[in-house]
């Protein structure tokens, strides 16, 4: 079997609703999108992300609330903190910071979460899998 | 050892074809750490989970649909406490895939991963939160009391804080809303109204005299009685209006059978548990009590004058010297009779007689003439003379006495006037004689012929006495002895007493059964000449204090007085002189004297007298066998089951003054009850009749709006009034005026507010409302009530229904002279009053503080401010209120009357400029209401509505608003006009684009009434931020969700009502109140309100405080070195969690314990 990239999205409630709501319209992408629903963004701790990457994760989403859309700004606003953060890590260590990605997706927003996830996947696909994880552990 | 059960759901057979289940089920039943794995076809069905055997704690992952559709069902019930996990694999695996092995695979990974997680749950508590069952509305308009209303008849207590003096809001300064234009009281024309000086005249004569009196500009005042916190008061008549009839009124009879017609609108005062309370005519039953006075005063009743009663023609003053004098008078005024005579239009030769006899008329006339004063001739007038045998009167008295008055009371009830003659007809031989005598002291000089009229079968022995008489059938006339005795009513209560006498005499009949311990005694007039005769009598009798009950029987109408009270009072202060009477009479005082028949219905006292004495009771500890009545009895009158009557009242408080404190106010206000002036009549019969007139009529009377129309009940004429007097009465409600939210702290079901209550120098405990010391202030302010247009003391009301009724001072004028402090009798008034904080804890908040208007000083264009007959539609709405400034008259700030009015829509609503770009909701309905007003008021006047769209959406507003705006001929003119300019007499010339016809147009106006939107300040920013919750773009406070939680805000446990967040009219207004109480007492009334997925503090923490500014809801308090999260307040956002640096916060299940074996296990080969 060729080699897929395997994604972790980590969707917050809202967001995952617009993941459903994607499959509810009839949008499809590829089955190795996993997802990790939690209550809210905020939630996910930066090791949380390092972990996927660690255990085999060629790439890492976070889809939350638009920091627009007034209600819980803060939340959203400490995630892509966090994210822009760990994305400036990664280049430090070498590995491609498009890799992780932060997207706004808001509970009827489908459509734009299929084609931003078929994108990133071209894109990850292009960048080839993530040798870091196994090189972690084979050094730890 | 933790096993997880798996619930795999197969959506009704439809994702068997997308997805492998076989497969998935087999890969999970080999697993060790899965206990089984189901297959359910329909997990959503009713009690699915039940069918499978799953119940209580147990550890499941559930495979279905999406879970904003399933995961609801469940959590509702929180049945699971946190241990169930749900993996989405219809939309998240078998729609979003392409084929079925995809499908499965990934519905495998998903499924192992939540495996991981459910291993790891911690069970969740869900036991329930300290609600404090007390609410607190802010912001006291229609919205919140409805709100409060609604809150507190669920039985909790609620707190108003409301920053005016008085709640109402915006609505208390409407004249009458759309779109049926409700708001008055409306009564048939034919509505008597007694006036101050004891005129009855009918609603519609009075309405003529006050439209009359307003084109004069000569203001007469009008006083009518009106009722005050239990008094009887004579208040001012302001202004009257005519309105179009509905096809259906209300009649209301009672008992004392006083029968009215009202509109079904119309408000009735009524007895309640509560006190006084309005209810609307089409609400009242059968049985209700209605406040009526006891006894109705006149104010002026001085002699009546006989020669003013006479008509001006008729009659000639025959006293030679008197004429002699005249004679005189007029030559030294004119130096010939001939020039009076042409001068006075009087016939010459009547002047140059020696004995020139002038008509009453022409001496009147003569007396303006030359200054002489009309009441000092009068006196000098001794004998009259009239065309017609025996001209000649001689008057013995010349003001009407009580002989006089007597002998009219014979005529009226057994004589008959003709053209010519007065005939007395009776049987009975002393009361012939009675009247030969009295005719004989008045006339001395005059015959009367007394005949006997054959008897016929079955008859007795008929006597008639004619008289041929002018003047006594002139007098007998103008009194209205025969018609409805309305103009007697206004005499001295001395003359109505001996008129009654000669009554009673004719057709009064007295009967007593005394019988050992139990006596009855009743007088009864008997009548022929309807209902409406009948109720003059009664009107009499209740000028006297004496109550009386009007009934037709057969035929005939009777009058009857049964309460011993009310006997008694007849017996002094009528009376008979028929000797056999007179000993009836007298035997009957003899009986009462022992033991008084009670009063029956007219000695009933409110229900409130209950409430005080159970009050007493629990305060002073007083045990049921200390009152002098019936266990039972007392009983039932402390449960306000019975009324007490107020002869039990006097025992019980006979009993009760040895125990309480003197000064105790419930106390007092039972001692007040005792002299009240007031009875309650019964409503006997309710019918809906047809209207008979094309109009009906309404009164405004300052400042109580509530008057007694034909000295029957007491009615007011208020839509607004009667709400908000409701939640100024009820025992739930705790109304905080002047006050503002300081500070809010806590969360749902346990806020800590803190109010400031702005200090209004008056004592409101001790303030009575009588408005002594707005009589002596020597300060005006301008009143924000009327738009600025009427100025008030310094010191003032803030309108005449404000709840609570309590004067106010306004330091920003108060030139603290102390004059009012003198005024006031009860020491009310502290120059020195400062602001007082108050603190409450509730558990529930509705914000319901309204909105602002937009200012449109902001669109130069229409020079508001600048052009003073540019207004808004709030301050349209004081000029056109009857009780307004102006009196309801359109007039213009120049005093001109108004004529031609334009109405310009969307000022600072649906643009992009200053205003706001939402459609204000309200003003379309409310110019097209406001032109149909102009258009009621005023038939010459015209109306243009320049609009953008007309969006009259709500219920009525099409049929009742749009298309009787086009009948009623108002122009309608498609343009957002684009500028406002002067001409040289004020008028005004608005420029506009016709956007139907492109054409463009000036139109010459008198007045132009800008529609203004709704324009929130930013004093609502400020609140927000008080309260935690957000605002929208346009400065509304934001609903947690516009459409499903539309009253609900961000922060559980406050809620939103009203125009607060966004435009309403007052309906939907209400009913956001009412839907908001609905919340709260669901709130109040339900078991778990805490989420149980909250924030917690590990020991971890070091207490740096990084989390405390990252919670918006302010949820994390300090708690020593530590912190520690209110569990109530936290909405579970994690917001805190990316806070801290030392990941001492968790949520729930959350963790990273709990997460990163989960992603492990879904990224594992």
């Amino acid at each position: 079997m060729a080699w897929k990239p395997r994604v972790i999205v980590f969707t917050c409630w809202c967001s995952s609703s617009g993941v459903d709501q994607a499959g509810f319209e009839g949008f499809t992408y590829p089955p190795n999108v996993l997802t990790v629903r939690v209550p809210c963004s905020a939630v996910i701790n930066p090791s949380l992300i390092v972990k996927a990457f660690e255990k085999g994760a060629d790439a890492v989403l976070v889809t939350a609330c638009r920091p627009s859309e007034l209600r819980r700004v803060a939340p959203s606003r400490v995630t892509e903190a966090r994210v822009s953060l760990l994305r400036r890590l990664l280049r430090t260590i070498g590995v491609d910071e498009d890799r992780l990605r932060i997207l706004w997706i808001s509970s009827n927003e489908g459509g734009l979460f299929s084609r931003e996830v078929s994108r990133i996947l071209e894109e990850v696909k292009g960048l080839g899998p993530l040798n870091i994880g196994g090189r972690m552990v084979e050094q730890g | 050892m933790r096993r997880v059960t798996i619930l795999l759901c197969t959506c009704n057979s439809t994702l068997l074809g997308e997805m492998d289940f076989e497969r998935l089920r087999s890969v999970f039943s080999g697993n060790p750490l899965v206990e089984r794995v189901l297959v359910s076809d329909r997990l959503c069905e009713k009690n699915a989970f039940e069918k499978l055997g799953i119940k209580g704690e147990c550890r499941i992952v559930v495979a279905a649909c999406s879970s904003r559709l399933l995961e609801a069902v469940f959590n509702s019930s929180w049945s699971f406490k946190g241990l169930a996990e749900f993996v989405n694999i219809r939309e998240q695996c078998a729609w979003a895939c392409g084929n079925r092995e995809e499908a499965t695979w990934k519905a495998i990974r998903l499924v192992k991963g939540a495996v991981q997680k459910a291993l790891r749950d911690e069970p969740l508590s869900v036991d329930g939160l300290k609600i404090v069952k007390e609410a607190l509305v802010i912001g006291g308009g229609i919205a919140g009391v409805r709100c409060a209303l609604d809150i507190a008849d669920a039985g909790y207590r609620v707190y108003i804080v409301e920053k005016e003096p008085s709640i109402g809001g915006v609505m208390a300064q409407l004249d009458k809303t759309f779109p049926t234009l409700d708001c008055s009281i409306c009564m048939p024309g034919s509505t008597g109204i007694i006036l101050h000086d004891g005129t009855i005249i009918t609603l519609k004569e009075l309405y003529d005299k006050l439209s009359d009196v307003e084109r004069t500009s000569h203001k007469d005042e009008f006083l009518t009685y009106s009722f005050n916190s239990h008094s009887l008061k004579q208040c001012k008549i302001i202004s009257a209006q005519k309105l179009i009839s509905p096809r259906k009124l209300v009649e209301v009879k009672t008992s004392t059978g006083a029968k009215l017609c009202f509109t079904p609108d119309h408000k009735i005062l009524v007895d309640s548990p509560e006190g006084p309370a309005w209810i609307k005519c089409g609400q009242l039953k059968v049985g209700d009590r209605l406040y009526s006075p006891r006894k109705l005063d006149v104010k002026k009743s001085s002699r009546e004058w006989i020669i003013d009663l006479l008509p001006d023609d008729s009659f000639k003053v025959a006293d030679i010297q008197l004429n002699r004098m005249i004679r005189n008078k007029l030559k030294e005024k004119f130096t010939t009779l001939r020039n009076a005579s042409s001068y006075l239009d009087i016939r010459y030769d009547i002047l140059q007689k020696a004995e020139c006899f002038l008509s009453i008329g022409e001496l009147k006339r003569i007396c303006k003439a030359i200054g002489l004063n009309w009441a000092e001739v009068r006196e000098k007038v001794r004998t009259l003379t009239y065309q017609g045998a025996g001209g000649k009167i001689r008057l013995n008295s010349r003001f009407l006495d009580e002989k006089f008055m007597y002998l009219l009371g014979l005529i009226a009830s057994d004589g008959c006037i003709e053209t010519e003659r007065i005939r007395f007809y009776n049987t009975n031989k002393q009361l012939v004689k009675l009247f030969l005598k009295n005719y004989k002291e008045i006339f001395p000089a005059r015959a009367a012929c007394l005949t006997y009229l054959k008897s016929e079968k079955g008859w007795k022995k008929r006597m008639v006495i004619q008289i041929k008489n002018r003047l006594l059938n002139e007098v007998a006339r103008k009194l209205k002895v025969k018609e409805d005795l309305g103009t007697i009513f206004k005499l001295d209560e001395r003359l109505i007493a001996a008129f009654l006498k000669g009554f009673f005499d004719g057709d009064g009949y007295a009967r007593l059964t005394n019988k050992p311990g139990w006596v009855t005694a009743k007088i009864t007039f008997t009548i022929g000449n309807g209902y409406e005769y009948g109720y003059g009598l009664h009107l009499l009798l209740k000028r006297l204090g004496i109550l009386s009950k009007v009934y037709e029987y057969g035929n005939r109408v009777v009058v009857d007085i049964s309460g011993g009270e009310d006997l008694l009072s007849f017996i002094k202060k009528v009376g008979s002189n028929h000797p056999k009477k007179a000993s009836r009479l007298r035997r009957i005082a003899k009986s009462l004297r022992f033991q008084k028949p009670s009063g029956g219905l007219f000695d009933e006292m409110p229900l409130e007298c209950g409430r005080l004495i159970s009050n007493l009771r629990q305060k002073y500890r007083i045990p049921l066998r200390a009152f002098p009545l019936a266990h039972s009895n007392v009983a039932r009158v402390t449960r306000q089951e019975c009324r007490i009557t107020l002869k039990n009242l006097r025992r019980v408080l006979k009993v009760v003054k040895r125990i309480v404190d003197l000064n105790d106010p419930d106390y007092l206000k039972l001692q007040e009850f005792l002299k009240t002036k007031f009875f309650l009549d019964k409503v006997k019969e309710l019918r809906i009749v047809p209207s008979t007139d094309d109009y009906v009529y309404d009164i405004t009377v300052d400042p109580t709006h509530c008057f007694i129309p034909k000295g029957a009940f007491v009615v007011s004429n208020c839509i607004e009034g009667p709400l908000l007097s409701e939640a100024g009465r009820n025992r739930n409600i705790t109304i905080i005026p002047n006050a503002e939210v300081v500070e809010v702290k806590g969360g749902v079901g346990d806020f800590k507010v803190r109010i400031r209550v702005n200090p209004t120098y008056v004592d409101p405990d001790k303030c009575n409302g009588c408005g002594e010391c707005v009589n002596v202030c020597p300060v005006y302010q301008p009143n924000k009530y009327d738009a600025d247009l009427k100025p008030v003391k310094a010191i003032y009301c803030p309108f005449a229904q404000a709840v609570p009724l309590k004067y106010v001072i306004n330091m920003d004028y108060c030139v603290e002279c102390g004059l009012c402090m003198k005024a006031c009798t009860r020491a009310a008034i502290n120059l020195e009053d400062e602001p007082k904080t108050v603190e409450l804890n509730v558990g529930a908040i509705v914000v319901a503080v309204g909105s602002d208007l937009f200012n449109p000083t902001l669109k130069p264009e229409y020079h508001y401010g600048e052009y003073e007959n540019v207004i808004t539609n709030m301050e349209f709405e004081r000029i056109i209120c009857a009780s307004g400034p102006t009196g309801g008259v359109l007039l213009r700030r120049d005093g001109k009357p108004a004529k031609r009015v334009a109405f310009i829509q969307c000022v600072g609503s649906r643009e992009s400029g200053p205003g706001i770009e939402e459609c204000s909701y309200y003003c379309c309905a409310a110019s097209m209401k406001e032109a149909r007003l102009i258009r009621e008021h005023d038939r010459e006047a015209s109306v243009f509505i320049f609009y953008n769209e007309l969006r009259a959406f709500g219920k009525g507003w099409e049929d009742l608003l749009y298309r009787r705006c086009l009948e009623d001929g108002v122009v309608f003119i498609r343009s957002r006009p684009s500028e406002i300019r002067r001409t040289g007499n004020g008028n005004l010339l608005v420029v506009y684009e016709d956007t139907l016809t492109g054409r463009r147009g000036e139109l010459e106006v008198d007045m132009v009434v800008l529609a203004v939107g709704f324009k929130p300040s930013r004093r609502m920013l400020e609140l927000a931020e008080r309260l935690g919750i957000t605002v929208d773009k346009h400065g509304f406070l934001e609903e947690a969700h516009p459409k499903v939680k539309p009253l609900e805000t961000r922060v559980r446990g406050i809620f939103v009502a009203g125009t607060c967040h966004g435009p309403r009219d007052i309906v939907e207004s209400t009913v956001e109140g009412s839907g908001a109480a609905a919340l709260v007492t669901s709130l109040f009334r339900g078991s778990s309100p805490r989420l149980p997925e909250h924030a917690q503090v590990s020991a971890k923490c070091t207490g740096c405080g990084r989390c405390l500014a990252s919670c918006e809801y302010g949820a994390i308090v300090r708690d020593g070195d530590k912190v520690r999260v209110l569990e109530s307040v936290c909405n579970g956002c994690g917001a805190c969690l990316a806070a801290c640096p030392q990941e001492a916060i968790t949520l729930g299940n959350w963790g990273l314990e709990q997460l990163a074996p989960m992603v492990s296990a879904m990224l594992e080969d």
